[in-house]
């Protein structure tokens, strides 16, 4: 009885870890149309390929129980710019929140395509390869799109 | 005790009587074997798994047993005997009274900490409100001035102004700049959107608001909307019946498994390492909680409730996302994916509501440092109250929020009958 009992608990360490995800059920074609709508009047999508191994799932708890659960399926794209595309740098977002005008989803975008594609000019013409993730949250139904996004440290490679 | 260093337990010369060397070893390795099954008990006790507890629950139980049973296996006659029954006396006795102790402080109930410094009692339906007088209205207990036009705010401790004066809270701030209007605070502490709801609905028949201004923090309205228990009571749950909202739990009053676990003399310790209080609570009372899709679903449906009951009563209503510190900071890094803000901006443009985000005037205020706003990462300092009461006369002008809107009827579409 002892020996079972030392067993069962040796071996329900893996109890005590984050609920179990439901299986990741969302294609590759929704990320590619969700990295398409964004480029949509400043690059086009010329290869789009979903990596040979995604960054997977990824549980992050909160004080109160919520957790959040995600799934990171990364892609590789080659872009080329349609025009000129100027990305702001952080101290230029800053800045830009000065202006009573410019609405916090501005800025907030101005962030998210500074993390996506970098700050700096882009010459009309010009190609670029992004490695990048799309981020999915979990949730009743499934899996619903969150984000398209660069690899972070966040998102361990 | 196994090594030997108390010579009661390990030598038994003292009884006149040696034991062969092997049965003296076998009994060290027997104690040892026990002390290392208990040990391993109380290392995997841990609240989140009820299997996992009822592992540790049995391996300390058995190692427990064993290890009295051989420490036992002796003639009952001696010295060593002796000793040995009186240091079983003292660990039974101990245990006893710590038992003891555990169990009279779990039964003894003291309320919820709060209760006692900021000036609530429990409700039926809000779980914890402001004294319900006839005159007097939110946490601050404003006298409402019924010669003068309201505007209302509404919102947890962050309007409330926990930790800054009355006077230099947002609201007493508002109304010396829009003084023609009683600004009157409804704010409490802990209070979630559900709340903000039911509290409005009490209050609005007595008061003449045109304006309600509804503070929605957003580093926790979102989460706690979803639960049936908040700061240490439970508090109303919404969910979503046929399209509408239903009451999960009415009476908030009746006995139940949170109020006695959270609100217990054993958790007013517990509270200190928070994190291990609502392990318990979870493990002992499997609380409910709302799922993404479904908490949406309710949080939009408590705000076309809100609207409905102001604009009943001819009132605009303003939503105001109030951010937790660094937002911005916050915004540029992962953070955002578990952070709500978003989802609950995405929530009020669904439903097309008025809404104001406070974050940019901060940064174009102050700049990203934020100094001298925050008091906690959460709460506003004097400071942070006097430029949210600035932007909100700002945008209360620029958007005509207080050109008078005609009272339309109470709709019921959106709350059923079983709401509080």
């Amino acid at each position: 009885l002892i020996v079972l009992l030392v067993g069962a608990a040796l071996l329900c360490g893996s109890c005590r870890s984050e609920p179990k995800p439901k299986p990741f059920d969302r294609s590759a074609a929704e990320a590619e149309a969700a990295l398409r709508k964004i480029g949509l009047s400043m690059f086009d999508v010329l290869n789009f390929a979903t990596g040979t191994r995604d960054g997977g799932y990824m549980y992050i708890p909160d004080d109160f129980r919520f957790g959040t659960s995600l799934y990171l399926l990364y892609f590789d794209a080659e872009i080329r710019y349609g025009r000129e595309v100027r990305i702001r740098s952080r101290e230029e977002t800053i800045e830009r929140l000065r202006d009573p005008s410019a609405t916090p989803k501005e800025i907030e975008g101005d962030i998210a395509l500074a993390r996506l594609l970098g700050a700096g000019q882009h010459p009309s013409g010009s190609t670029q390869m992004l490695h990048a993730t799309a981020v999915f949250e979990e949730v009743e139904s499934g899996w619903r799109f969150v984000a398209v996004d660069r690899r972070s440290s966040f998102m361990p490679l | 005790l196994i090594g030997g260093r108390a010579s009661c337990l390990s030598d038994p010369s003292d009884e006149g009587t040696s034991l062969p060397i092997s049965t003296k070893w076998k009994r060290r390795w027997k104690l040892l074997a026990a002390g290392a099954i208990f040990g391993l008990g109380l290392d995997t006790a841990t609240p989140s798994s009820r299997l996992l507890m009822l592992l540790a629950i049995l391996l300390m139980t058995v190692g427990a047993a064993w290890f009295l049973k051989t420490l036992l296996a002796t003639r009952s006659e001696g010295i060593l005997y002796r000793k040995r029954k009186e240091i079983l006396l003292a660990l039974s006795t101990a245990s006893i009274t710590l038992l003891l102790v555990v169990t009279i402080s779990l039964i003894v109930r003291v309320g919820p900490r709060h209760f006692a410094v900021e000036n609530q009692s429990y409700d039926a339906a809000l779980g914890w409100a402001p004294p319900d007088l006839p005159d007097r209205a939110g946490q601050q207990g404003q006298t409402i001035d019924s010669s003068r036009d309201q505007i209302v705010m509404i919102g947890d401790s962050i309007l409330y102004g926990h930790g800054v004066p009355g006077p230099e809270t947002v609201s007493h701030r508002l109304e010396e700049i829009l003084d023609t209007y009683q600004v009157l605070n409804l704010s409490v502490s802990g209070y979630s959107i559900d709340q903000y709801y039911i509290y409005l609905k009490r209050i609005l028949p007595r008061v003449r608001a045109k304006l309600v201004i509804v503070g929605i923090f957003t580093g926790n309205d979102y989460e706690v909307t979803g639960l049936e228990y908040g700061w240490g009571h439970t508090k109303p749950l919404f969910r979503l019946r046929d399209g509408g909202l239903v009451l999960h739990n009415p009476d908030l009053l009746a006995d139940n498994c949170i109020d006695h676990l959270a609100q217990s003399l054993l958790f007013r310790v517990l509270w200190a390492k928070k994190e291990r209080a609502l392990d318990l609570i979870h493990f002992f009372c499997s609380p409910v909680k709302l799922r993404p899709e479904e908490l949406e679903r309710v949080i939009g449906k408590l705000f076309a409730s809100i609207d409905d009951e102001a604009r009943a009563r001819g009132a605009s209503v303003l939503y105001v996302l109030l951010p937790q510190g660094q937002h911005l900071r916050a915004m540029e890094h992962d953070w955002r994916y578990f952070n709500k803000y978003n989802r609950l901006r995405q929530i009020l443009d669904e439903r097309g509501a008025q809404y104001y985000e406070f974050y940019p005037d901060i940064i174009r205020t102050v700049g990203e440092d934020e100094p001298d706003i925050f008091l906690d990462g959460a709460h506003y300092t004097p400071r942070g109250h006097k430029l949210l009461a600035d932007s909100l006369a700002r945008v209360i002008r620029e958007k005509g929020l207080l050109i008078a809107e005609p009272a339309s009827p109470l709709p019921s579409a959106h709350a059923s009958s079983g709401e509080r």
